[in-house]
């Protein structure tokens, strides 16, 4: 029996690393996202170059300037090499004091949340 | 009488013997079979992290030695209903320390600096903690108590 046990133990342990990998490849690769803006006619474009391995499922960007929610993005997976933009009004925005919000999860598996804040 | 009583103490001899075997035995697993099998993998697929190093800090020592402990007295104390209760509490103590790297199942990364911009990362761990659960904490303190039980079944038929 208490072999039995450390097998099943043993087996978790596995099981463990195995559902950790998906986790390491989002947490190893995530300076892969990279966030560039672009200005047109009055609105700021945050685009968004996705380039971290793991897909993120049901996600949500967000752009909050001075607290209060100004453009925001939301889709069923975002894979590697993917690119989101979102509008942003010029006059509603304030480049000293805002936050992107990030949401969803990975492999839809780990719920992750990733804020990005510009306070000056 | 004296032979009985000297019958006993071979026999609880017997038993503490097996259980520091069975002691060592978990020591070369959890120590050194495990961390190099976890090193591999990981190695293999998560971009050559390694065990965290505070996996081999003094506390994880004396939690093991204190877990392999209770292990050898609950051998020793075959057939009463100690074994379990020890065993139980043993696996109980190595699963909760365990559990102490996770804290409540969410981590945050706070205030790391990247261009010029705070950045923030929580991760909800549900699954991992899910799998410790029924993987660990449940066949660990469940198991004892079922094989005591069921010797003292097969005893009584």
């Amino acid at each position: 029996m208490r072999f039995l046990t450390i097998l099943i133990q043993v087996a978790g342990v596995l099981l463990l690393v195995i559902a950790a990998v998906p986790l390491i490849q989002f947490v190893e690769t995530i300076d892969g996202l990279q966030i560039t803006t672009q200005v047109s006619d009055n609105t700021l474009v945050f685009v968004f170059d996705y380039n971290v391995s793991a897909p993120l499922k049901n996600y949500t960007i967000s752009v909050y300037s001075n607290g209060e929610l100004v453009g925001s993005t939301d889709g069923e997976v975002l894979n590697q090499g993917d690119v989101v933009e979102i509008r942003v009004p010029l006059d509603r925005f304030n480049p000293a004091n805002y936050t992107i919000h990030i949401e969803g999860s990975v492999y839809g598996l780990y719920k992750v949340s990733v804020n990005l804040t510009k306070t000056t | 009488m004296v032979a009985k009583k000297e019958k006993f103490w071979k026999q609880m001899l017997r038993n503490t013997i097996s259980g520091i075997l069975e002691a060592l035995l978990v020591i070369v697993i959890f120590l050194y079979v495990l961390p190099i099998l976890f090193n591999l993998l990981l190695q293999k697929y998560g971009g050559g992290t390694q065990v965290p190093i505070e996996m081999y800090s003094a506390k994880y020592y004396a939690i093991l030695f204190t877990v392999l402990g209770l292990s050898v007295a609950s051998k020793a104390l075959k057939g009463t209903i100690f074994r379990p209760i020890l065993s139980s509490a043993g696996n109980l103590l190595a699963f909760l320390y365990a559990l102490s790297f996770i804290g409540t199942g969410v981590i945050t990364v706070e205030n790391i600096e990247v261009s010029g911009m705070l950045l923030s990362v929580s991760i909800d761990l549900g699954i991992i903690m899910i799998i410790m659960f029924a993987f660990f904490a449940v066949p660990a303190v469940a198991m004892p108590f079922i094989t005591y039980f069921t010797d003292e079944i097969v005893k009584e038929k």
